[in-house]
């Protein structure tokens, strides 16, 4: 490394030192203090207490339900997204991306006003089957909390696998079968194999999401249902217990870090698969023939269709409908400077906030992500590989603990942000740059070294060469990030509702407050701009992706 | 054109040492060309006249002024790159305008279509580089490479995708515009017929070091150490001890057969300086060509025919013998008569020979 370059790379550590590491450190170690003193009293609470593990093994045990359902739903998808051929196919390659960029309180809001006791699915039902009461009773329980992680993280589950699917030459499989293996032979003793890798590092990862997960427990889990996080969260805000809540933060950190590494060994598999000249042979799904393998496909399709479609549609339907007639009188209440009682903010003002808050955080978070990134390609120090993990371990910290990190390692002095858009800010901003890094890293990893050298050798100087050939090269690539970014930070709302104070609500926190206050037309008028949002970004991702971009980078 | 000289140029990337003592010169207008199997070092040393990699040690100037400190872009030097590199968000008359246009002397428009007609693809200017075919991108490389009047050409292995057929045609088209531009030019390569058909002189390169720097006969037909006699060409090698040595014949001992060769065709000038006494053990080699199996009355032995492979108006001619495999190289009409099992007779002529003193 230059030794410019080289002092970029000490100021970025020092960056993310004074606004990550230290402020997290000091939270760890708050876990372990007593009365200012070093001590496991805090810890031995935590683990003896039934409460605290009560919510532990719980945490554990809808997160392991909520990766099998995934898994459930997500791998008959990828088997027929990988073996047949249908209209419409890369669009729903693609649109499995959207659940990632969708923000998590608006899943929360679909899911009730769908799934609810008086939600479209029951209404539906009781009238078609003439039902006196709601047949379904879904929310506010461990299946409700389930269901919902399921919505996000099947599409991840159908993607990374039938990727992998796809990777598997398949002369592979020929081979096998000219040696005389039939097909479920070659299913059992050659595909899962092969499959295993992309099988494990999906469910570590799933399990990771639903394990952190905040919103949609904190949403559909009620007072009965809490998670570590949503105990953090109650800890903290509610009962003022740093030092509890520090010490549940510090268990939560130290299992979220051994599922990460658990990961990271799943996803290191990946690698050794054979990437074929062909593709596997697919079969057009829709044709004159019909079968029971057809139909038992029909079924899943119109299932998925339901439950993927079903909370979505409700949102909209809903942000359109105003006491049983369409209006736009939601979006005008979203809109309007006027103060609301539910927000204790004008609803534009959380519009403005989120704006604010998304524009800095990214502007912090694509420059971090875009160094990372060139030191995690170019950079030849040893202990480079260890250096990357800690520089990448946002990823493996609860955002609720992030946002409590910068409340209580930066709200004080010197900085004094406690109380600021900025604070909130800078927690998205360490959410996020992991991403950025996921997304710029393979773009220059893509990069011709030549390129470079080519322009040199032309005469041009190492700006030049930058500003002619590097940047219009992985422009692209950075727009996608900074997307990204932007729109994980529009819809974050775990890290924000830690450093949340009277006037600095954002959006997501609008639609947490208005379902909460059962107020669901402004609710989902508030969360179809999220959608919007979520739109763009996934249009954006989506249409620049294409070009050396791969959306399996980005998780 | 210029005049480099390249002296003790030495380079070590972590453990590896890459060069261990590069030295030699080229003159104006004259093509070397760098040979050597992977990893010994040639591209590494075409990096370092680049300016892309900073020598350990060394020294290289072009035309008596060191440009070991400057920077790349103020070589001056052509480079065109094995994978081509040429700049995917441009099209093809940008491509070769980009050098072009930042040496303000030049008038770029006019160079472009120079250097199209030159390299044979007028019409493409507007084509970008994903929409030729992988011939049409080596040349626009070599164009892109020419436009800025480079000082220098280097080529680094510049035909190792393309396939046969087309490598050749390129292989003339590129030595045609360097004599034509009369360029001094450097060019890597590890395939040795290229190599041999291009080059004034070339260099055979092994482990970071030249083992030799001669015309292409030179390397070919004289070898001076063993690498360079197995490397270029393809030789037969025995190992045997010197018997006698007078009147110019040298005589060595393989197995039960006793072989004698041409003193000043059979050794190399280290060796031939040297005295090679009674007992030497020394490795014998015979270019395939120079076996022959019309019986002569020297260096014959018997043996069987494994195999005949034929190659057109040549075949090989595979043999076992009592002292080992060999293989032949022989015109195709005498081998008409031969099928696997037939017993002939195979000799070289004492003057077919090279010695080398074994290790």
């Amino acid at each position: 490394m230059k030794k410019g370059g080289f002092l970029v790379f000490i100021g970025l550590l020092a960056f993310l030192g004074l606004v990550f590491y230290q402020p997290l450190f000091s939270v760890l170690r708050r876990g372990l203090t007593e009365g200012g003193r070093w001590s496991l009293s805090p810890l031995a609470t935590i683990l003896t207490d039934s409460y605290f593990v009560h919510i532990i093994v719980f945490s554990l045990k809808q997160a392991a339900f909520s990766t099998l359902l995934s898994l459930g739903i997500g791998l008959p998808g990828a088997y027929l997204l990988t073996r047949y051929s249908f209209p419409g196919k890369s669009a729903i390659r693609s649109l499995t991306v959207v659940p990632f960029v969708l923000p998590a309180v608006v899943v929360a809001l679909g899911f009730i006003l769908f799934f609810g006791e008086s939600g479209w699915l029951n209404q539906w039902l009781m009238s078609v089957f003439h039902l006196p009461s709601p047949p379904l009773h879904i929310l506010y329980s461990l299946t409700g909390i389930v269901l919902a992680h399921a919505f996000y993280n099947a599409p991840i589950v159908m993607r990374l696998v039938n990727a992998s699917w796809e990777g598997i030459d398949p002369e592979i499989d020929e081979a096998a079968a000219s040696l005389g293996a039939g097909g479920l032979r070659r299913f059992v003793g050659i595909t899962i194999p092969l499959l295993t890798p992309a099988l494990l590092s999906s469910a570590a990862l799933v399990f990771i999401f639903s394990f952190l997960s905040f919103p949609i427990v904190l949403a559909l889990g009620g007072a009965r249902y809490a998670t570590i996080e949503v105990g953090i969260y109650t800890l903290i805000r509610t009962l003022l217990d740093y030092k509890l809540g520090s010490a549940l933060i510090l268990v939560e950190t130290a299992l979220s870090l051994s599922l990460t590494y658990v990961y990271l060994k799943a996803e290191g598999g990946f690698a050794t698969l054979t990437q074929g000249s062909r593709r596997v042979a697919t079969y057009p799904l829709f044709s004159r023939k019909a079968s029971m393998c057809k139909m038992v496909i029909a079924a899943y399709i119109i299932i998925a269709a339901v439950f993927f479609l079903g909370p979505i549609s409700s949102v909209l339907v809903d942000s359109l409908l105003v006491r049983g007639q369409w209006s736009v009188e939601s979006y005008r209440q979203i809109f309007s400077l006027g103060y609301n009682p539910f927000l204790g903010v004008s609803p534009l003002r959380t519009v403005l906030n989120s704006l604010f808050i998304g524009g800095i955080s990214t502007a912090i978070s694509l420059p971090v992500g875009i160094l990372i990134a060139m030191f995690a390609v170019r950079s030849h120090l040893p202990g480079r590989r260890l250096l990357e993990a800690i520089l990448m371990a946002p990823l493996a910290v609860s955002s609720v603990a992030i946002g409590f990190a910068v409340l209580y390692g930066l709200g004080g002095a010197p900085l004094h942000l406690s109380g600021t858009l900025i604070a909130i800010a800078l927690a998205h901003a360490i959410l996020t740059y992991p991403f950025v890094v996921r997304v710029i890293r393979p773009v220059l990893e893509g990069l011709d070294q030549s390129l470079v050298e080519a322009a040199r050798s032309l005469g041009a100087s190492p700006t030049r060469a930058f500003f002619e050939v590097i940047l219009p090269l992985i422009g692209p690539g950075i727009l996608v990030a900074a997307v990204f970014g932007f729109a994980l930070s529009i819809g974050e709302m775990s890290a924000t509702i830690m450093l949340m104070r009277p006037g600095l609500g954002t959006m997501p926190i609008a639609v947490y407050s208005l379902l909460s206050a059962r107020q669901f037309g402004a609710a989902s008028a508030m969360g179809m701009i999220l959608v919007v949002v979520a739109g763009i970004a996934f249009v954006v991702i989506d249409r620049l992706g294409k070009r050396g971009v791969g959306c399996r980078t980005l998780w | 054109m210029s005049d480099l000289v390249v002296k003790g140029l030495a380079k070590s990337f972590g453990d590896v040492r890459a060069l261990r003592e590069i030295s030699f010169t080229l003159g104006r207008g004259e093509f070397l060309t760098l040979l050597g199997p992977s990893g010994c070092g040639k591209t590494t040393t075409l990096r370092l006249i680049a300016g892309f990699e900073r020598p350990d040690a060394g020294e290289i100037t072009l035309d008596g002024r060191s440009i070991v400190n400057d920077p790349p872009e103020d070589r001056q030097l052509g480079f065109v790159f094995q994978t081509y590199a040429l700049f995917p968000h441009m099209n093809v008359a940008k491509n070769i305008a980009y050098g072009a246009r930042l040496n303000r002397s030049i008038s770029t428009k006019r160079r472009v279509g120079e250097l199209l007609d030159l390299v044979d693809l007028k019409g493409f200017e507007r084509r970008k580089p994903a929409e030729l075919s992988s011939g049409q991108r080596q040349r626009i490389a070599l164009a892109r490479a020419l436009a800025p009047q480079p000082r220098l050409l280097l080529l680094d292995e510049p035909l190792s995708a393309l396939d046969a057929k087309l490598r050749e045609s390129l292989r003339a088209q590129i030595r045609h515009i360097q004599q034509e531009l009369a360029l001094s030019t450097l060019y890597v390569t590890h395939d040795q017929e290229e190599a041999l058909s291009l080059a004034d002189r070339i260099a055979v390169m092994r482990s970071g070091k030249i083992e030799q720097i001669a015309t292409p006969q030179q390397v070919y037909e004289h070898p001076q150490t063993e690498f360079v006699a197995s490397f270029v060409g393809r030789a037969n090698r025995f190992s045997g001890t010197v018997t006698a040595t007078k009147d110019g014949l040298i005589s060595v001992k393989v197995g039960e057969f006793l072989f004698s060769l041409i003193r000043e065709e059979g050794l190399s000038d280290d060796l031939r300086a040297s005295q090679l006494t009674p007992g030497d053990h020394v490795s014998l080699f015979v270019k395939e060509e120079r076996l022959q199996l019309t019986e002569m009355r020297e260096n014959a032995i018997s043996a069987q025919v494994a195999l005949v492979e034929y190659r057109g108006e040549t075949s090989i001619v595979y043999l076992k013998t009592q002292i080992g495999s060999l293989r032949a190289r022989v015109s195709t009409k005498q081998t008409t008569t031969l099928s696997t099992g037939s017993e002939v007779k195979v000799s070289f002529s004492p003057s077919a020979g090279l010695l080398f003193l074994a290790p």
